[in-house]
């Protein structure tokens, strides 16, 4: 707002001069403080009453429940109400030494705005992320959070809430079931995951083919849910699909995976002066591949997590079972940047990673080519794919893939979604990569006899 | 738990109803357009609340900050919009009622619906420092004053039918002021902050500039 050359007379002068101040401190802020915390606490209200209402009126269509059945909810609910009334109460104590004042009056009205507006913030996020974002609010997606399957270390309600997006099937106004999105499970190893899986839900939901994202602890949980039906594809690593395919019976198919994933080696990586020369016996010269040009970068962590769960009997398929113990066991894997020092400084005597790891690596100084070498290497092999039962339904399985292939890097709205999943295309899934792995595995009897 | 009387009680209740009726049903509209809550204030004018605070002698209902307090809440609960813009008025009515021998006609309009007031205090140059404007004052003759500033993060600017401004005079002695300033024909620029969005009060974020 502009005053220019405003003309104002003396009898409209509030104070004296000199005396603005006063006014300010004295008339003003008291009752800016005051109310800012009640406007605060309106709006932290009406979310929860929002919230409960929600909850006690929105119904699953499949079990005739209400979200409000729902624990989580309920819980986070609860903090809500509590919030609200604490921030409540402590403006009613404000509003006490107003009017008697004393020695802790100042601190308690400075106190208001901000205990009332941290309450409205704190009260409408919660209600935002875990009701209206997951998809409760009224008229927007139908989406319900499900409990989700606790992990070993991350039991209990909290941890729980944060973690499940599933979406209740969407049904026309008669009741009758128009289509069911596909059920694609992802292993949290990170939140970043669920970040990720949003965007990827957002693109399947504008390519028409919706799906839900239902996360996991384990690879082994997610592979139940694949052959229990909880879910229809999972995005398996290498091991997650050997054992799927274990577990069912050779019954699961592989239908898409990533460009970066395919003809990948595992490195074992030495220092230059160090004990171990080569994993192939003293009597072999180790083998020093030169580092090859690549325009590929590092992987994102996350499929560097999946060559952490699979490095171990890939790595096996490479030494044939040959490999000496005590070498085996002073060799770490690095699967991040991070713990490259780590396995550089403790006792390892080697380490393993990724070739894509090494050759960015080497590029960006990470690994001083002159200090260390790979001594080891395995065969090609495949990483991640696309997991699903083989009787899923053909037509649902075309539409999901015609809607994954339609991203593409040179479009730009797909470009981020891509560059967080570390990949230039998305390729038809293809078993092949996967014979010295399922070879290893068996050979080291990685996985307990299938129970049935 | 604001622990109001009685007469506390039914003004708080009275507020409640206007705002459900005459404020809830608007406030989805206000948010989306971010459009100043005109009918919304004309309803509780009409019902009195404007004059929450101005004194019996002046024909207001004479309140505090307690029962002002639970009337914000009441009202936030249905408009988070009107509610800012409802405490900002507050705010410059408080500064007026310390005046009552100047701003006797102001007080009576606000309790007859008729006057909407809020705060001008911030400025470009003092940023969140509102007590502290760098904006001069300067002397006309028989306490008159000329002044020019630049006023940021006014609430209901554009709006209002007075403004409680503050500048400095002389030195850097700060002097508040209540200006009438003719309402501009066009709509204020209007900043908009991550978080206002989200609480349903966006057409109460203050113009920027």
């Amino acid at each position: 707002m502009t005053l220019s050359n405003v003309s104002v007379g003396a009898d409209r002068a509030l104070t004296a001069d000199g005396k603005g101040l006063d006014m300010m401190l004295g008339v003003v802020l008291p009752l800016f403080q005051v109310g800012s915390a009640a406007v605060g606490i309106g709006i932290a209200e009406a979310a929860v009453q929002a919230t409960i209402g929600h909850v006690t009126h929105a119904r699953f269509e499949e079990s005739n429940s209400s979200l409000a059945d729902l624990p989580t909810l309920r819980a986070q609910i609860a903090r809500m109400r509590i919030d609200t009334d604490r921030a409540r109460a402590h403006l009613g104590a404000v509003l006490d030494s107003l009017e008697s004042p004393g020695p802790a009056t100042q601190l308690m009205v400075l106190e208001a705005k901000a205990s009332g507006t941290e309450t409205a913030a704190a009260v409408t996020e919660h209600g935002d992320a875990d009701v209206r974002r997951r998809g409760l609010r009224r008229g927007a997606r139908h989406r319900a959070p499900v409990p989700r399957r606790a992990g070993a270390d991350r039991d209990g309600a909290d941890e729980r809430r944060r973690l499940r997006v599933h979406r209740p099937r969407p049904v026309r106004p008669g009741g009758v079931l128009m289509s069911r999105p596909l059920k694609v499970g992802a292993v949290m190893y990170d939140p970043k995951v669920s970040v990720i899986w949003e965007i990827i839900r957002d693109f399947f939901d504008a390519q028409g083919a919706p799906i839900d994202v239902a996360f996991y602890s384990t690879y082994e949980d997610q592979n139940d849910g694949l052959l229990s039906g909880a879910i229809d594809i999972a995005w398996n690593s290498p091991l997650a699909w050997v054992d799927a395919q274990r577990r069912s019976g050779n019954g699961c198919r592989a239908i898409a995976m990533r460009d970066t994933d395919r003809d990948r080696i595992s490195y074992v990586v030495a220092r230059r002066s160090g004990p171990v020369q080569t994993l192939d016996g003293p009597e072999r010269a180790a083998r020093l591949p030169p580092a090859r040009s690549t325009r590929r970068r590092p992987r994102s962590s996350r499929s560097a997590a999946c060559a952490a769960r699979g490095s171990a009997p890939e790595w096996t398929s490479r030494s044939g079972g040959s490999t000496s113990s005590s070498a085996s066991t002073a060799i770490t894997s690095a699967a991040s940047a991070t713990r490259w020092p780590a396995s550089t400084q403790g006792d390892a005597a080697a380490c393993a990673m990724l070739d894509l790891n090494w050759e960015g690596w080497i590029k960006d100084g990470t690994i001083d080519a002159n200090e260390f070498s790979i001594v080891g290497e395995t065969d090609r092999f495949d990483h991640c794919v696309f997991t699903v039962r083989q009787a899923l339904d053909p037509s649902a399985e075309k539409a999901w893939l015609d809607a994954l292939f339609a991203m593409r890097y040179d479009n730009p709205a797909h470009r981020e979604m891509m560059d967080l999943e570390g990949l230039k295309a998305w390729l038809p899934g293809r078993t092949t990569g996967f014979g010295p792995l399922t070879a290893a595995v068996e050979s080291e009897r990685f996985f307990a006899p299938a129970s049935s | 738990m604001y622990r109001l009387n009685d007469e506390q009680q039914r003004i708080a209740a009275t507020a409640a109803a206007v705002a459900e009726r005459e404020l809830a049903p608007r406030a989805a509209d206000v948010d989306r357009d971010a459009a100043f809550p005109r009918d919304s204030i004309a309803a509780l004018g009409a019902s009195g609340l404007l004059g929450l605070t101005v004194p019996k002698a002046h024909g207001g209902l004479g309140q505090g900050p307690r029962t002002a307090a639970a009337v914000i809440d009441a009202v936030a609960q249905r408009c988070p919009s009107t509610a800012m813009v409802y405490l900002m008025h507050l705010c410059g009515i408080a500064c007026y009622a310390a005046a009552p021998d100047k701003t006797a006609p102001l007080l009576e309009a606000a309790a007859a619906g008729r006057h909407l007031s809020t705060l001008a205090f911030s400025e470009k140059g003092s940023r969140s420092h509102f007590w502290a404007p760098v904006s001069r004052a300067s002397g006309s003759g028989n306490g008159a004053v000329s002044i020019s500033a630049q006023k940021s993060f006014v609430t209901s600017a554009g709006h209002a039918d007075g403004y409680v401004v503050v500048d400095t005079v002389g030195r850097r002695d700060a002097a508040a002021r209540e200006l009438d300033l003719p309402r501009p024909q066009r709509r204020r620029g209007r900043g908009s902050v991550g978080s206002v969005a989200r609480t349903g009060s966006r057409a109460a974020t203050p113009a920027r500039r």
